[in-house]
């Protein structure tokens, strides 16, 4: 996927792609469209018939009667097929949103946590609705339609060409130079539409974020404030709507006038020659009619040209997504009853070269009660983070039982692995029940707290992670979890706190300063070290003692 | 300037239609509607132009003179085709422009009729729904402003022009052939109301899917350590399934409806032929008038459809305004500008306090007073009220008997109170932008050294030093992602720029070291030493030393006073004490 370069054949080919399944659809529906052309061109055939025949004097009540019954059936034919057309045609439209709706989705779920370091949720959120919903005028409108002018196009040139070449010549130059421009015109066009569909998605994460805040917006007062940030995405979006407006306000005028100029040419050019006698009254009328039937397709083309560069500019943003890479791990189980777990020279960051772990160092033996400790921002939930695969070292190696954590299964690691993390939004019940429990403010962060524990408990684990889960609960509560903890036998669990209270000496403590480990024992080994730990004891100690 | 004003236009919120969106800007589509009309007009004349050359062509007059104007002819089309031209930019820049403007207008409002909507408002619209509507919707109402009334005018200017010609020909054939007409409009108008409503039911699946998305991509990381993304993916398919299938309902109906219209149209061609001819030969009908009136009759096909597209995309983008009118017309918080707006807090004082929600108490005969240069402490179990009482106090929800000042809170400019009593809640809340932008809140111009202060007050100063970008570090969603205790920090000194006179702190302490929430206490106890300090907290330690302590249990203040006193006093202050105190070690001796 890397080396898919995001360029416009690319993108088409990925969009080509989703209709593939749907052939069958979109040729029965080319069949179709066919068949409303032919009984669309037949119907005038037959009124010029009558008009004639009447005019001529020569109609009859029968004849009348005959034309009018078949008249009828085409008229009734192109409902028919019509409906069929514009109903198989929408519906695979549908379809293949629906498709690409989840693949992106899919994909989306599977990306490195990087990714979702570098886009806001909202943004992320617009490329599976809004920007997939921008495709669908592609497989409507675009693929099968632009086919069908394409070939109006050819078809009508070819029978002017045998009528006229001298004026054929004349309109195919005009037609060149219409394509000329509106290839020129496709930058711009592309551009306006990049940049409409960036500020709806600025929008989309304005509001989400907005709404995400909104408690504090409100209690600090800052409505009007926040009003005016949003006015100034408003802005550009307008701005952006208007040079589309303002693009399309030159575009299409200008191919409608050169398809006036043409007639004027035409008129002027086929008069002359009449005059001269090498073509006839007849034929310049058929030219001109020719030219007629050749402009409706083009300037459907500008139209479908135009939807064209918008689905680009969307699914281009779709695109960049659907190229990032997966997060790649190996297909190894992760054996519950594993012996080690290694973190072996460990150098990390999550930008440039700001290390937050370096040259880290530290085995976990299975069964262990591991307490992790250090100041805030010390790295703890860094360890976290790429025990759990959300991150991976830049330098180093993390080995259970000495295979390479990326040789792993991750979700098989996940599986095994409890693991309740700071302000976790209440997540252990399904979506329809959080929102009628999601009463705002009124569900405390410690009462969250505990039914997070509570559902991580549930869940067979064998290895609990707790990020400062319990700083938000009340002391008994606490308490309660801890003994909890020290009871499960055999079962390892890594506990970042800052509270030494409720450790027991079975528990290994670790004390991290700025990202190395710098000390590592149970509470009476340390204690005498004089080090790190026992400055935090004391200070605790004086602390809570008073 | 601007926060007075989009406070006004909140204040009279009617419910909004597309007309009277559109007659705002009477102007702008007056001259758009002429411009449009031009257009029409000059499309009516290039044919008659072009039918001048054939006739003098065929008419046996000198070369020179045929010549002569075959120049005049070709020039006068090209001039039509400039003013064509022209005119075209001129309704496009009118009619689509001010369509855009409608849109900015009616986002912009309900963007901030969305900031200020009453808390309860947010349980049943989620922030997806809020964003599908404010954008999604709203694109198409710009639809349904822009060439929905583009098409509704052709639509119907060239219907009229249409009929009237063929009236003036034969009074007793028009009524023939509109009668195909009649039951049209009647099923255009059927049709409609139906669009409108599967088209709501489109929207609204959006709504759904929108949030689903949203609050997958937000809880991430939780879902990947569950290694729940399966079943995720399964409940986002389910949404994306219903969208679809919302969708494919209304083309089910749709996808007949223009082609039912060509049909009916197509049918006066039927009626045409069948009468029209008879009429021809029965004599009521001359040859001229008849060809004439095929020449109507096939010119009928684009108005028709034109009209096809008006009633669809208006009716779309009624659906929309329903939608968006749904948010703007909800109740929103009361307007209090025009009471007691306090500058100076002396003292507050809870007389007799209790609060209940869905018939529950949560908070029952609270008393006690603040006083200037005091700090209180508030503590007790999980879920014992602590939160809901500062609620109240920032009539963030109402209660009696609650005064500031000796003036009762009911009679107070909620703002003013919020201006003054900052609030900093359990769960910061950290925005994308810099780390400057989230301590000003976004200020236009913060203060640097002000900044600066804040976070050396709230313990984040060496954190600050570590950052390569400094105050420009760009943090929240789309930045270095901030440990817990570092967003609290951050959130204290975003309370602390505020210049408050009073500063609550919710356990906001929470993921710090000792060390540090130390340092952090005796730093705001000292900035606050002449104002207001409450802290609250599960942990009795962070509020021992405070002049004041109040611990609540179910809702009933239980305990009160010094922790000197307290910590003599047999109940719930001693009780969680006594397990704090519980040292390294301590629990194995048992």
């Amino acid at each position: 996927m890397q080396n898919n370069k995001i360029n416009d054949s690319n993108i088409l080919k990925w969009l080509v792609k989703f209709a593939k399944p749907y052939i069958s659809w979109l040729l029965i529906s080319f069949v179709a469209m066919a068949i409303v052309a032919y009984f669309e061109l037949l119907i005038p055939l037959k009124l010029k018939e009558i008009v004639d025949s009447i005019i001529s004097g020569v109609a009859t009540k029968a004849q009348i009667k005959e034309t009018s019954i078949k008249v009828f059936f085409y008229i009734l034919g192109v409902f028919l097929f019509s409906s069929l057309f514009s109903y198989i045609l929408n519906i695979s439209g549908q379809k293949i949103m629906k498709e690409i709706r989840d693949e992106i989705f899919n994909h989306v779920l599977k990306l490195p946590q990087s990714f979702f370091d570098q886009q806001s949720v909202g943004r992320i959120t617009t490329r599976v609705t809004n920007d997939v919903n921008a495709l669908n005028e592609f497989y409507t409108n675009v693929l099968v339609q632009f086919l069908k002018d394409f070939f109006v196009i050819v078809g009508v040139m070819y029978v002017m060409f045998t009528f006229n070449y001298d004026l054929s010549l004349i309109i195919i130059c005009i037609t060149f130079a219409i394509t000329f421009f509106a290839f020129l015109y496709r930058k711009r066009l592309r551009r306006v539409y990049t940049k409409l569909r960036l500020t709806i998605s600025q929008l989309n994460s304005f509001i989400s974020e907005s709404v995400r805040g909104i408690a504090l917006i409100k209690l600090y007062n800052k409505s009007g404030h926040n009003f005016s940030r949003f006015e100034k995405l408003s802005n550009e979006n307008y701005q952006a709507n208007l040079d589309q407006m303002y693009t399309f306000a030159i575009f299409r005028p200008f191919i409608e006038f050169m398809s006036v100029f043409s007639t004027a040419v035409i008129v002027w050019f086929g008069g002359r020659e009449v005059l001269l006698g090498t073509l006839s009254l007849g034929e310049l009328l058929a030219v001109l009619f020719f030219l007629r039937m050749i402009f409706r397709p083009i300037l459907d083309l500008a139209d479908k040209y135009n939807i064209l560069q918008s689905a680009l500019a969307a699914s281009e943003n779709i695109y960049k997504i659907i190229s990032t890479e997966k997060d790649k791990f190996g297909d190894k189980k992760f054996n519950p009853d594993f012996k080690k777990i290694v973190f072996k020279n460990i150098f990390f960051a999550y930008k440039d070269e700001d290390w937050v772990l370096s040259d880290f160092n530290l085995e976990i033996d299975n069964g262990d009660s591991i307490l992790l400790l250090g100041s805030t921002g010390s790295g703890k939930t860094t360890i976290l983070n790429l025990l759990l695969g959300f991150y991976k070292p830049q330098r180093g190696e993390i080995l259970i039982d000495g295979v390479n954590l990326n040789e792993f299964d991750i979700d098989s690691i996940r599986d095994n692995f409890s693991v309740v993390m700071q302000d976790t939004p209440l997540f252990n019940i399904t979506p329809d029940e959080q929102n009628s429990n999601n009463n705002f403010q009124v569900k405390s962060v410690g009462e969250k707290q505990i039914k997070n524990i509570e559902y991580m408990l549930e869940k067979p684990f064998h290895v609990i992670i707790l990020d400062e889960a319990t700083s938000n609960l009340d002391l008994d509560l606490e308490k309660n979890v801890k003994t909890y903890l020290n009871n499960i036998k055999a079962k390892t669990s890594l506990v970042i706190a800052h509270r030494l209270n409720l450790i027991r000496d079975k528990d290994r403590i670790i004390v991290l300063k700025n990202g190395k480990l710098i000390e590592s024992g149970t509470h009476s080994e340390l204690i005498n070290n004089m080090n790190e730990y026992s400055k935090i004891f004391a200070f605790n100690k004086q602390f809570y003692l008073g | 300037m601007k926060v007075t004003t989009h406070f006004l236009i909140i204040n009279i919120m009617k419910r909004k239609t597309l007309y009277s969106l559109l007659t705002s800007h009477k102007k702008n589509i007056f001259f758009g509607i002429v411009g449009l009309t031009m257009v029409d007009m000059m499309q009516l004349l290039v044919p008659i132009l072009v039918g001048k050359v054939i006739d003098i062509l065929a008419s046996s007059q000198s070369d020179s003179y045929v010549l002569s104007d075959l120049n005049k002819y070709a020039f006068y089309l090209i001039i039509c085709g400039i003013i064509m031209a022209i005119f075209r930019f001129v309704w496009r820049f009118f009619l689509l422009g001010t369509s855009r403007k409608i849109e900015k207008n009616l986002r912009d409002n309900y963007f901030s009729r969305v900031q200020n909507l009453n808390v309860n408002s947010f349980q049943n619209h989620s922030p997806g729904d809020l964003m599908a509507r404010g954008v999604n919707d709203i694109e198409t109402i710009k639809m349904a402003c822009g060439f929905g009334i583009v098409v509704a005018y052709d639509g119907i200017v060239l219907l009229t022009f249409i009929f009237i010609s063929m009236f003036l020909i034969s009074p007793i054939f028009t009524l023939y052939a509109s009668g195909p007409f009649i039951i049209m409009s009647l099923l255009i108008l059927k049709y409609g109301d139906i669009i409108e409503r599967l088209f709501t039911n489109v929207q609204n699946s959006f709504s759904n899917l929108t949030e689903e998305a949203r609050r997958i991509i937000y809880s991430i990381r939780v879902i990947k350590s569950l290694n729940n993304q399966d079943e995720q993916s399964n409940l986002f398919k389910k949404k994306s399934i219903h969208y679809e299938s919302m969708n494919i309902n209304l083309i089910k109906i749709w996808a007949g409806y223009q082609p039912l219209i060509t049909f009916l149209s197509g049918l006066s061609i039927f009626v045409f032929i069948f009468f029209g001819s008879n009429m021809v030969l029965e004599g009521q009908l001359s040859i001229g008038d008849f060809s004439a009136l095929m020449v109507y009759l096939t010119m009928l096909s684009w108005p028709v459809v034109a009209m096809g597209l008006a009633v669809d995309w208006l009716k779309r983008g009624n659906a929309c305004l329903s939608r968006v009118d749904k948010i703007m017309t909800q109740e929103t918080e009361s307007d209090e500008t025009g009471l007691v707006k306090i500058e100076e807090i002396d003292k507050i004082s809870f007389d007799n306090v209790s609060f209940a929600q869905a018939s529950n108490n949560i908070l029952s005969n609270i008393n006690f007073n603040i006083k200037r240069g005091s700090s209180l402490g508030i503590t007790g179990r999980t879920g014992a009220g602590k939160t809901t009482l500062i609620n109240l106090l920032l009539k963030y929800s109402q209660s009696d008997n609650i005064n500031i000042n000796d003036i009762p809170i009911n009679n107070i400019d909620k703002n003013s109170i919020r201006k003054k009593i900052v609030y900093v809640p359990q769960n910061p809340v950290i925005f994308s932008g810099t780390l400057a932008e989230n301590v000003s809140f976004f200020e236009e111009n913060p203060d640097k050294n002000k900044i600066i202060e804040c976070l050396r007050i709230s313990g984040f100063i060496n954190d600050l030093e570590k950052m390569k970008s400094g105050l420009n570090e760009i943090v929240g969603e789309r930045g270095v992602s901030l440990s817990g205790g570092q967003r609290q920090r951050v959130s204290i000194a975003r309370a602390i720029y505020q210049n408050p006179e009073m500063i609550v702190l919710d356990d906001t302490l929470s993921s710090l070291d000792v060390d540090t929430e130390l340092q952090i206490l005796r730093n705001i106890k000292d900035a606050f030493k002449e104002k207001f300090l409450i802290v609250i907290s599960s942990r009795v330690s962070t509020i021992f030393l405070f002049d004041e302590i109040i611990v609540l249990d179910s809702g009933e203040i239980v305990q009160r006073g010094s922790s000197k006193s307290l910590e003599k006093q047999d109940g719930l202050f001693k009780d969680l004490l006594a397990i704090q105190r519980i040292l390294p070690g301590a629990l194995d001796a048992k």
